[in-house]
């Protein structure tokens, strides 16, 4: 089977189609992760679409200095992490319940299994809320968070540590 | 921590179903190809825009600004077709007071009609001329 380098090698000397290739290999997995990192399907879907716009527009650039679906997962980390910003943004000037009092319950096919974890994952710095992320929804080792995150991998234990103690801080009604 | 590891591993999303990739792919050259024609569009009207300002500043500076229009000619040329102006003198002459009577006696009504041909020529002041330019003025 052709490899990622050999498929981005393909687009950088001028066959386009190499990206539907790769989007069609590495679609479920990034899908799958921003799904789960913002838990709402529609919003996912978009994620995906500005981190494959992105990708585009950065294959010609890739240096093959790191594996392909690490560089995706940092674009899509990145892309995730500008959602909660924005979404942040939008509960501090209150737009955030307008639109949830304007969703219906047949728009949302997808609910969190915890919504309390979840409100509280939300909550966590973002080093810390990626960190979660990564080890528990994509199952990563701290080796490959770190080269995702661009922090060293004894960074990334401490900031899964600092995690975990935040979470249990926030969720300490549930543990009493 | 351990009930919280535990409670994340159970953290999961009663998924729906996965987007069908061909229409993602789809939706994704669509966009991709109407924000490279946004791109392209927004660079023209910005090279457009540059353009116009050089050009602007380039010709603003050659002929040194806003000239005044003091110019005696262009003033006599709009003052020509001044109404204002009939009644100083300006195109007064024998032949228009004798045509302006003429189509004032014309009217059916004679005698409405010469006083306000003695009105008008008094509001445009030119029995006087008139008296003056037969007097050899």
């Amino acid at each position: 089977m052709i490899t990622d380098y050999e498929l981005i090698q393909q687009f950088q000397m001028g066959d386009k189609s190499a990206f539907d290739t790769l989007v069609k290999r590495h679609f479920n997995t990034t899908y799958g992760m921003l799904v789960r990192m913002v838990q709402e399907p529609m919003d996912a879907e978009d994620i995906c679409q500005e981190v494959y716009i992105k990708v585009y527009k950065n294959l010609e650039k890739f240096r093959f200095e790191s594996e392909f679906s690490t560089w995706i997962y940092r674009i899509s980390i990145n892309a995730a992490n500008n959602y909660f910003r924005k979404r942040k943004l939008r509960e501090i000037i209150g737009l955030e319940k307008t639109i949830k009092q304007m969703e219906s319950p047949e728009e949302k096919p997808f609910s969190s299994h915890d919504p309390v974890l979840w409100d509280a994952i939300t909550k966590l710095p973002k080093n810390q809320r990626t960190t979660v992320m990564l080890r528990n929804f994509q199952q990563l080792p701290f080796k490959e968070i770190s080269g995702v995150m661009g922090i060293t991998e004894n960074s990334a234990k401490v900031n899964y540590h600092y995690a975990l103690k935040n979470l249990k801080k926030h969720l300490k009604k549930d543990y009493e | 921590m351990n009930n919280i590891e535990d409670r994340l591993k159970l953290f999961v999303v009663h998924s729906g179903s996965i987007p069908d990739k061909d229409a993602f792919i789809e939706i994704l050259h669509n966009k991709i190809e109407k924000r490279e024609k946004y791109r392209q569009n927004l660079l023209n009207s910005l090279a457009g825009i540059i353009v116009l300002v050089l050009c602007g500043t380039g010709l603003f500076l050659n002929t040194g600004g806003i000239e005044s229009v003091d110019d005696q000619m262009d003033f006599l040329f709009f003052a020509e077709y001044d109404v204002e102006s009939i009644g100083s003198g300006w195109i007064v002459d024998e032949e228009f007071i004798f045509e302006a009577a003429a189509y004032l006696l014309s009217e059916e009504d004679l005698i409405s009609t010469g006083w306000s041909i003695v009105e008008i020529l008094d509001e445009l002041n030119l029995i006087n001329d008139f008296e003056l330019s037969k007097n050899g003025g």
